[in-house]
């Protein structure tokens, strides 16, 4: 039972932190650089494509034994589409604000390798239970990744924080004489991908001295252990 | 000798590997149909649940724009579109404080996501009194700056515009919705304008 929800933990946790798909496998560039211009963006397009990586998870995973191998990719954009289509008109009805906030993007979530990538590394693979969590740790790490990009470059470019406009309801999110200071090229292309490479950076350094830390534990452990061993020997001898 | 032959063996059976398998082949069009046919099912029916009638919303934009709007009738036989680089899909008449107005639903084409729809409400002399998107796909962070200064457009008199042609880039620079950065959307948003022109002066 333990070991089980261990399991459970390591597959929702892993999206996260250790395979982060935007800051460690490096997946889906190119709607997080487009979207990490505001923060209000970034949230719509994390939850957005968190959606979707459960729905077409959850479906490509209780049709696995179904699918034939060799039609498996066509079948697997046919479902994701088909949830991405139903996302995009319900945000049209409901949500116009959002709708146009993430513009063309929206449409483009079908062929985001992140979502084709877990099809067919974990869903095609696993029980729905799995793949579920899978695809929402997967989700939160994108949407967790995108935030933090576009609440930096909206700082930085706009002087603002998480600025939005939503249902009759408006924050402009300035802060103070910021914005007459905001340097613009964090809004374009060029900032995003400064900001993107200092942040694969910083979390790569953190990453690397997280393993230094285990190894010099684990040498450590190895060490007492050794110790403790010798004095057994010790202690056996000299009885 | 043995491994030879069992070299030539693995040779031979190989291309019988390589044969049609027809039922193969039907069962993984049958399963393709068959996924196509439920999603297909399941948007239709969210379709019947979000559908938006484009005249209602229209009809719904002229009232809350203008509150003493009278007489709000569609007349297609004002649609003219005369160029390739924008279309009139529907013209609505109607009367705003005893005057006689229009609203174009414009389409122009050139635009980042292909098309932009933008409904002008015209004067009947001519002038651009209000101005509204109806629909676009352009990102927030480049076309929608030139969407945010749309209004520029207010004011704007149809009978001055005679290039009904596509909208060349430097055309789009000297319009007032410019934005820098921005030049394709806005010339989506000049072929609209020129169509609602055409539209207009050629009634």
């Amino acid at each position: 039972m333990g070991k089980s929800n261990n399991k459970l933990g390591s597959v929702f946790t892993n999206g996260i932190i250790a395979s982060n798909p935007v800051l460690k496998l490096v997946l889906g560039t190119c709607p997080t650089l487009a979207v990490s211009v505001s923060a209000f963006g970034a949230l719509g397009m994390g939850i957005a494509v968190t959606f979707v990586l459960v729905c077409s998870n959850i479906m490509i995973s209780l049709l696995r034994n179904v699918i034939p191998d060799k039609v498996r990719i066509p079948a697997f954009i046919l479902i994701i589409a088909t949830f991405v289509t139903l996302l995009q008109m319900l945000l049209q009805k409901f949500v116009p604000a959002l709708y146009d906030v993430l513009g063309i993007y929206l449409p483009l979530i079908v062929v985001n390798c992140i979502i084709l990538a877990r099809a067919e590394a974990f869903a095609s693979q696993n029980p729905v239970g799995d793949s579920a969590l899978d695809g929402l740790g997967m989700g939160l790490g994108y949407t967790l990744a995108v935030l933090i990009m576009a609440i930096i470059r909206e700082f930085l470019g706009a002087g603002s924080f998480f600025a939005f406009d939503f249902m009759g309801f408006s924050y402009s999110g300035e802060i103070g004489n910021l914005p007459d200071y905001a340097l613009n090229i964090f809004t374009l292309p060029a900032g995003g991908f400064l900001t993107f490479g200092i942040l694969i950076a910083v979390v790569n350094q953190i990453s690397m001295n997280n393993e230094e830390k285990k190894k010099n534990k684990a040498k450590t452990d190895a060490k007492k252990i050794e110790k403790a061993k010798k004095d057994l020997d010790k202690e056996e001898v000299a009885a | 000798m043995a491994d030879n032959d069992v070299k030539v063996e693995a040779e031979v059976k190989t291309p019988s590997k390589k044969k049609f398998d027809k039922n193969s082949i039907v069962w993984c069009v049958c399963i393709l149909v068959i996924i196509g046919a439920v999603a297909g099912a399941l948007l239709g029916a969210i379709n019947v649940v979000t559908y938006v009638d484009p005249d209602e919303a229209i009809m719904t934009q002229i009232t809350a724009i203008y509150a003493s709007a009278t007489d709000i009738e569609k007349d297609n036989s004002l649609a003219i579109s005369g160029g390739a680089y924008g279309s009139i899909t529907s013209v609505f008449k109607y009367k705003a404080e005893g005057n006689d107005m229009f609203c174009y639903y414009a389409v122009g084409r050139g635009a980042y996501d292909g098309t932009i729809e933008i409904l002008f409400f015209v004067t009947s002399d001519g002038i651009v009194d209000e101005v509204s998107v109806y629909s676009s796909g352009e990102t927030s962070a480049v076309g929608g700056k030139v969407l945010k200064v749309i209004d520029k457009i207010k004011g704007f008199d149809l009978k001055t515009i005679e290039n009904y042609g596509q909208a060349t880039s430097s055309d789009a620079q000297g319009m007032a919705y410019y934005v820098s950065g921005a030049t394709v959307t806005t010339k989506g948003v000049t072929n609209a304008l020129r169509a609602c022109a055409y539209a207009f002066n050629n009634k």
